[in-house]
Parts: C-alpha cells; sequence; structure tokens
C-alpha cells in the first residue's frame, strides 16, 4: 500500500491520519476536507467560542506543524463527490481524481436542516467553525433568541445565549427534552436546569410559522404562542455526510455499513467516526455514534484495520459530554431501550442516574458527580447485573 | 527508557476520559474535579494505554515525557 487517502479532515480524520504514522505506515498520506481551514476541535462551538469567540488557532486539533513533521499532505477546501472502489479513485469537486490505495472514510455528520416560509435569514444552524463565527456575532448584536429542539446542541446554545445576556425561549416537540436519549426523568431534570437558570422551555409545542416584521421575527407556535425572536437557532439533530457515496456502490444503511473491524463492503476502505455503522459486541447491538471519544478511537482504530494490524474486532463503551450553565453533563454507555432506570441523586446541582437492559447495567448520566461517573463507567465495561449495580 | 506520564492541571476539564481509559494511572480528584495521576512512572505494559489517554483527552491536557 503507497498511498492513503483520508476523506475528512475533522476529528476522525486527523486521528486516522495520525494513526497511520503510529502504525509505522511509511507511504503518502493525503488528508482532503470540505472546509477551507485547518481541522479544528467541534465540541467547543457550542460552548466557549460560542460565548467568547473564536481565538485564532485555539481550537485546532494539531498545530500547522505537525503535518509537515508527520508527511501528512493536506488537501483543504476540497469536497470529495464521489468515489469509485472498482477503479480506487476518489472525485473531488472541481474535476479532480485522487487514486487510493487505501481509503479512510470520515466525512462525519452535517446538520439537519429546518426552514421555514420567510425564515431564511433569521434561522441558524451550528455545525461548523464559520456558522461559529457567525452566530457569536448575531447573538451578541441580539437580544432576543429562539431555540427550535430541546437537544444537546440546543441546550447548549441556548445556555451560550443567557451567558450573553439574552432572552432565550427553547420550543421542542417532544413532553420533555432530551427524553428520547435520556429519559423523561433525567430530561425533567435538564428543563428544570434551564429554568432556573433563566431559559423558557416550551415541550410539546412547534413551530407553525414565523412572521417576519423588519429586524425582528415572531415565532408563532402551535399553541398560539407568539415568540419574539431576532435570531432563531434551529438544533434539530444531525444526518451522516454520506450523499457523496450514494452512486458508490457502498453498502449504506443510515450511515456507512462496517464490519467488525470497520471495514466497508469495499476492498482497502475503512471508516471512522459518525458514518459508522458496525456491532459494538460489548452492547450486543449494531450502532452508530456521534461522538468526539468514538471518533478518536475508530479514527485511530480504522488506520491500524486498513493496515491489516487490527487483531480485536472493534468494541466501545461510548461516552459524551455536555457543559449547560454550571452542569457538567458526562454520559457513559447506552440509554436507547433501557428496561430500567434508577435514578440515585437529584437536587439542584447534581444528577446521577443509571440505565439497565437485559440484566445489565448499560448506562449512566452523571451532572457534576465525576467519581459516580467512573464508578458507573467500570460497572458497565464489566457487564455488572444490575441487581449488583445498585450497589455501584 | 523510561517515560513519565503527566497532566497539566491547568488544562484539565474533568472529563475524566483518562480515569476510564486507565484507572491504574489516573484518578478523579472530585475535590477539584480534575483528573490526578496516581502513577508517574507506569510499567511499559501500561504504555498502550496511557498513549489512549493521550489522544483521548479533550484538552490535550496529558503529556508523555521520555527521560
Amino acid at each position: 500500500m503507497r498511498r492513503v487517502v483520508v476523506v475528512g479532515a475533522s476529528v476522525a480524520g486527523v486521528h486516522a491520519a495520525e494513526g497511520l504514522r503510529d502504525s509505522g505506515f511509511d507511504g503518502e498520506v493525503i488528508l482532503v476536507g470540505a472546509e477551507n481551514r485547518l481541522p479544528y476541535d467541534r465540541p467547543p462551538l457550542s460552548k466557549t467560542a460560542l460565548v467568547e469567540g473564536l481565538a485564532a488557532g485555539e481550537e485546532l486539533l494539531r498545530p500547522v506543524q505537525w503535518y509537515a513533521d508527520n508527511h501528512i499532505n493536506l488537501l483543504l477546501g476540497r469536497s470529495a463527490i464521489g468515489m469509485d472502489p472498482g477503479r480506487r479513485v476518489v472525485a473531488l469537486e472541481g474535476g479532480e481524481n485522487l487514486g487510493y490505495d487505501g481509503l479512510i472514510l470520515a466525512t462525519g455528520s452535517s446538520a439537519r436542516r429546518f426552514e421555514y416560509p420567510g425564515s431564511d435569514t433569521l434561522v441558524h444552524l451550528l455545525r461548523t467553525a464559520e456558522d461559529c463565527e457567525r452566530l457569536h456575532g448575531t447573538l451578541r448584536a441580539g437580544r432576543h433568541l429562539v431555540v427550535i429542539g430541546a437537544g444537546f446542541i440546543g441546550l447548549e446554545v441556548a445556555a451560550a445565549a443567557r451567558q450573553i445576556g439574552m432572552d432565550v425561549a427553547v420550543v421542542e416537540l417532544a413532553p420533555v427534552p432530551l427524553a428520547r436519549v435520556l429519559g423523561d426523568e433525567v430530561g425533567t431534570w435538564f428543563q428544570g436546569f434551564h429554568e432556573r437558570n433563566g431559559v423558557e422551555v416550551f415541550c410539546g409545542n412547534a413551530v407553525s410559522h414565523v412572521e417576519r416584521t423588519g429586524a425582528i421575527g415572531k415565532v408563532h407556535l402551535r399553541d398560539g404562542s407568539v415568540l419574539a425572536a431576532d435570531v432563531i437557532v434551529a438544533g434539530v439533530g444531525s444526518v451522516p455526510a454520506i450523499g457523496w457515496l450514494s452512486g458508490s456502490g457502498l453498502a449504506l444503511t443510515d450511515g456507512v455499513v462496517c464490519d467488525a473491524y470497520l471495514r466497508t463492503s469495499a476492498p482497502d476502505v475503512v471508516a471512522a467516526g459518525d458514518i459508522v455503522r458496525w456491532y459494538n459486541p460489548l452492547f450486543d447491538e449494531e450502532m452508530r455514534i456521534e461522538q468526539w471519544t468514538n471518533a478518536v478511537e475508530q479514527g485511530h482504530y480504522a488506520a491500524q484495520s486498513l493496515l491489516g494490524l487490527a487483531d480485536e474486532p472493534y468494541s466501545a463503551v461510548p461516552y459524551f459530554w455536555s457543559d449547560q450553565f454550571t452542569a457538567r453533563m458526562r454520559f457513559v454507555g447506552r440509554a436507547n431501550a433501557a428496561q430500567h432506570i434508577d435514578v440515585r441523586q437529584s437536587d439542584e446541582k447534581r444528577l446521577v442516574a443509571a440505565y439497565g437492559r437485559d440484566g445489565v447495567v448499560c448506562g449512566a448520566v452523571c451532572v457534576n458527580a465525576p467519581g459516580q461517573l467512573i464508578k458507573l463507567q467500570q460497572a458497565i465495561a464489566g457487564r455488572v447485573a444490575w441487581e449488583d449495580a445498585v450497589s455501584v | 527508557m523510561s517515560w513519565r506520564v503527566s497532566i497539566d492541571p491547568r488544562a484539565c476539564q474533568g472529563y475524566a476520559c483518562c480515569v476510564m481509559t486507565a484507572p491504574e494511572v489516573f484518578a478523579m480528584d472530585d475535590e477539584v474535579g480534575k483528573a490526578i495521576v496516581t502513577q508517574p512512572a507506569p510499567d511499559d505494559s501500561l504504555r498502550d494505554l496511557c498513549e489512549k489517554a493521550v489522544r483521548g483527552c479533550p484538552t490535550h491536557a496529558i503529556s508523555i515525557a521520555e527521560l
């Protein structure tokens, strides 16, 4: 294998490139990124960088010299628009075809769009550094923010805007925030926490239309409420960025279908990060994980797998975090299809809840409780029985 | 060649990823909500886990120094 192309220059792609070098690969490495800037870290975009602005260079995944030192050839501002596994080429926007011996797919996610008639310039999405820079300036200049969607991004944006000093309302279709992911009890805690911090939360509700009067909009809700808004942010989820693979013949099902070693259906093509759908043996479940830690580890692993150096199937205990006001939320494992939930602690500052399914503890959410998080993570990784986990 | 692991306490934000990756080497200080190194000069058998902790730190707070 002489040339490996990595498509996608965010956290999974950078760790894949690094993993190739860590594994001793000394051939050519080309890292292709659609955005015309050095690879950067996304989690701060909805937190500190949104409140304080994006400081130049601060959120870079690696300093510019690192790419030169490791002989990683950056091809930035170039979107991949297709691939042909038979001819072993990736087609780039502008007409160029890039040949490969090995290919690592790491194109991540895109923010799901949400548009209302008349609201086009009011509604912001938040996915890229450019989105963050634009939204930071808009929030600083604005007074009334309406957030559509009480998921993690929506709640983080709401917290950031309150810290900036805006009036903030959050509109959520489900009866409780985050309920689909974490269940009613935990979602209700987050709703109360945001309300105590001055966020108005409208659940079980939806936007019917947006009325525009000059720079100010009025957001009309289904129940008749009307919210003033000079900024609207839609945080309504994300979708795997796999549209460019649709004509490739690769097996795709809500992501790129991979085997236990993150190999796709095409020879010498592996995948890493948000787009990967694979069977995680630790949870006996086929899954796709849109999380930072997973992108790091899958990036590193996919490089080893491509080189034939992965000894064990890829398995992981998912982990993610969200920082909102003073709440440092950490989630470990899985909560979907949980049959049990045990809320162990719930007060104004702290929350600890464990989730169980199929007789074992499978997930935990901890707010401002790092010691509990560690104990529960070990119980999840060790597949401790639900009854025994009560004493963890 | 021996090596040592350290955490920059100013950079650490208490994400606890290192403790979950290598509990033999790292622990949480619950009082301040940050991670600490409990074994600064680990055995070579823990090298891979420590490297995993370095790359898995969201704030790049962990480093390995060769002595």
